[in-house]
């Protein structure tokens, strides 16, 4: 579940980010205009936050294996 | 075996989730002191409204809500978080439903709401519901951060090793369950544009306002009591290193809570235009909610039969029950508060803002701040928190903090109800109402200072914190320890 939630979410999220721009975009007022673009900067920012996550792993991954365990 | 089984046990530990708590607990303690703050400010402007600063930004009008979403959603929801995500992952030994990303998702978007709200009201934005201030697309927001809580929440319950669910467990479920029910009732509006923040609630009326207290209270009933009992009956069995003193005690007081709190909303609306069978239903419900909570006091309190000297030795648990007995208090006071011939006294006065300052920082805050204090030397793996002193000081300065405000507002809110039905000789009203707000005037700046210690209490608490959390340790005579979880006693 846990690699299969960050790509349903991160999807989400994105979906959520678009839809943020386009109520920013038609904003009447103040509110919502606002509203709209911090749901899209969120969207980014959590985005982001995901692939660096994910590259982290997999550089904490291959470190790991490349190096092996000490002799006892 | 018991090799195996302990070995299992740390594998667990060490797939916990505990950067999302450790996330959960800088932001409590950082909106702790926003909403403090914004209670300080607001409570000197009312006795100086000078403070006002001539600007629509800065007026008690919206700066009031700032305070109550800060201390309720920021502080409390944060606290909430924190230790229900905490503690059903080690009561269930399994970790967060739905892996890291899906609570980073809960963590920053539940943040996201309370900016979203909080810059809302600063800017005039308004449902101007009491506790339910933020318009609509926040609502709908948080509708989906809430639903993606309880998927953790359930979900992680229901891959537990451990067969049993832990109390703390049930009352943090019914938590989130009732305020998903609530707010969803409560948010029902129609919006004037899809592009527009202005919306139209679909009641009006008494009608309207029956709903509103009916999620008004039980914002009371299941955020600030259900859930911060969740807080109750896992740390101060933990820090107190005793069982919980009745298992039959705690199934019947939740059930009992979680069924008659519903009914309470309508004390909020005694001598209004709502129908009197609504106004008694409210009273009689509330004045039997009185039982299952002082149920849960007296569990919380027992759980420390054969460790009372720990009261003495470790100010953290000394915190975590003092909450308990504000608890119980508040509780008391509560269903007196609710009887119609009380409530048309009490009504519209500061009586009421000392009650419910009662239970906001006597239990609220104690409780989460006792949460935080044995959460914070765990999360960053120190070996105990920077100063136990500190703790004590923080502990005295808030405790008359808490009393300073809420004998102020005792002193104030009766002499404003006494005054206002205050008639002479000849049938008419006594004083003016300019004449009262007059004598007002000490009590708001005792309520300030008041509020002042409190916040002052939190600073020396976010030093102490910082402290721990950089490894620091303070130079103090032994105190008792850390209580240390079983694992890591039997495996030493």
């Amino acid at each position: 579940m846990a690699g299969t939630g960050k790509w349903i979410v991160g999807g989400i999220v994105s979906l959520l980010g678009v839809v943020g721009l386009f109520l920013a975009a038609n904003a009447r007022d103040d509110g919502i205009y606002l509203f709209g673009l911090a749901v899209a900067a969120f969207a980014v920012f959590y985005v982001f936050t995901a692939i660096k996550n994910a590259f982290d792993s997999a550089a904490h991954r291959n470190t790991a294996t490349s190096h092996p365990p000490e002799a006892a | 075996m018991v090799t195996a089984t302990i070995r299992g046990q740390a594998a667990a530990i060490e797939n916990y989730n505990d950067a999302v708590i450790r996330k959960f607990a800088i932001a409590t303690t950082f909106w702790g002191v926003v909403a403090f703050l914004a209670g300080v400010y607001i409570a000197l402007q009312l006795a100086f409204p000078v403070l006002n600063l001539g600007l629509e930004w800065t007026t008690f009008g919206r700066l009031r809500p700032l305070h109550t979403s800060a201390a309720i959603f920021a502080f409390g929801g944060n606290a909430l978080l924190m230790t229900s995500l905490y503690v059903v992952q080690r009561t269930c030994r399994a970790s967060l439903f739905g892996g890291p990303a899906v609570a980073d998702f809960l963590f920053w978007g539940y943040q996201l709401f309370i900016v979203l709200a909080a810059s809302g009201y600063v800017l005039g934005i308004t449902q101007s519901k009491e506790y339910a201030e933020p318009e609509w697309y926040v609502d709908l927001w948080l509708t989906i951060v809430w639903v993606v809580y309880l998927v953790v929440f359930l979900g992680t319950l229901m891959r537990r090793k451990e067969p049993h669910i832990y109390v703390a467990n049930w009352f943090y479920l019914a938590f989130i369950l009732t305020i998903a029910m609530l707010h969803v009732g409560n948010g029902l509006s129609l919006p004037v544009s899809i592009f527009g923040a202005k919306s139209y609630s679909m009641l009006a009326g008494v009608q309207d306002a029956m709903l509103q207290w009916w999620y008004g209270h039980n914002a009371v009933g299941f955020f600030l009591t259900a859930g911060f009992l969740g807080i109750m009956y896992y740390f101060i069995p933990k820090r107190a290193e005793r069982p919980v003193y009745s298992y039959r005690l705690s199934i019947v007081h939740f059930w009992s809570l979680i069924f008659l709190y519903i009914w309470a909303g309508p004390h909020h609306l005694h001598y209004t235009s709502l129908p009197d069978w609504a106004q008694t239903l409210g009273m009689t419900f509330s004045v039997i909610l009185w039982m299952p909570s002082w149920g849960g006091m007296i569990n919380g309190i027992m759980t420390l039969s054969g460790a009372w000297d720990k009261l003495r030795t470790d100010p953290v648990l000394r915190m975590l029950v003092t909450s308990v007995a504000f608890y119980g208090m508040s509780t008391f006071e509560g269903p007196v508060m609710s009887i119609k011939a009380v409530n048309s006294l009490s009504h519209y006065t500061d009586w009421t803002v000392g009650h419910v300052h009662s239970g906001a920082l006597g239990w609220v805050a104690f409780v989460s701040f006792g949460a935080l204090y044995d959460l914070v030397p765990r999360l960053w793996k120190r070996e105990r928190l920077y100063s136990l002193r500190l703790v004590n000081y923080h502990f005295w300065i808030a405790t008359i903090g808490i009393v300073l405000y809420i004998t102020a507002m005792w002193v104030s809110g009766i002499m404003q109800g006494l005054m206002w039905r205050t008639y002479d000789e000849l049938g008419f009203l006594q004083y003016s109402f300019i004449e009262t707000v007059e004598r007002m005037f000490p009590y708001y700046v005792i309520r300030a200072l008041g509020g002042l210690l409190f916040l002052t209490g939190a600073l020396i608490m976010v030093y102490n914190l910082w402290r721990t959390v950089r490894g620091d340790l303070a130079d103090e005579p032994a105190r008792a320890a850390m209580p240390r979880p079983a694992i890591r006693a039997a495996a030493e």
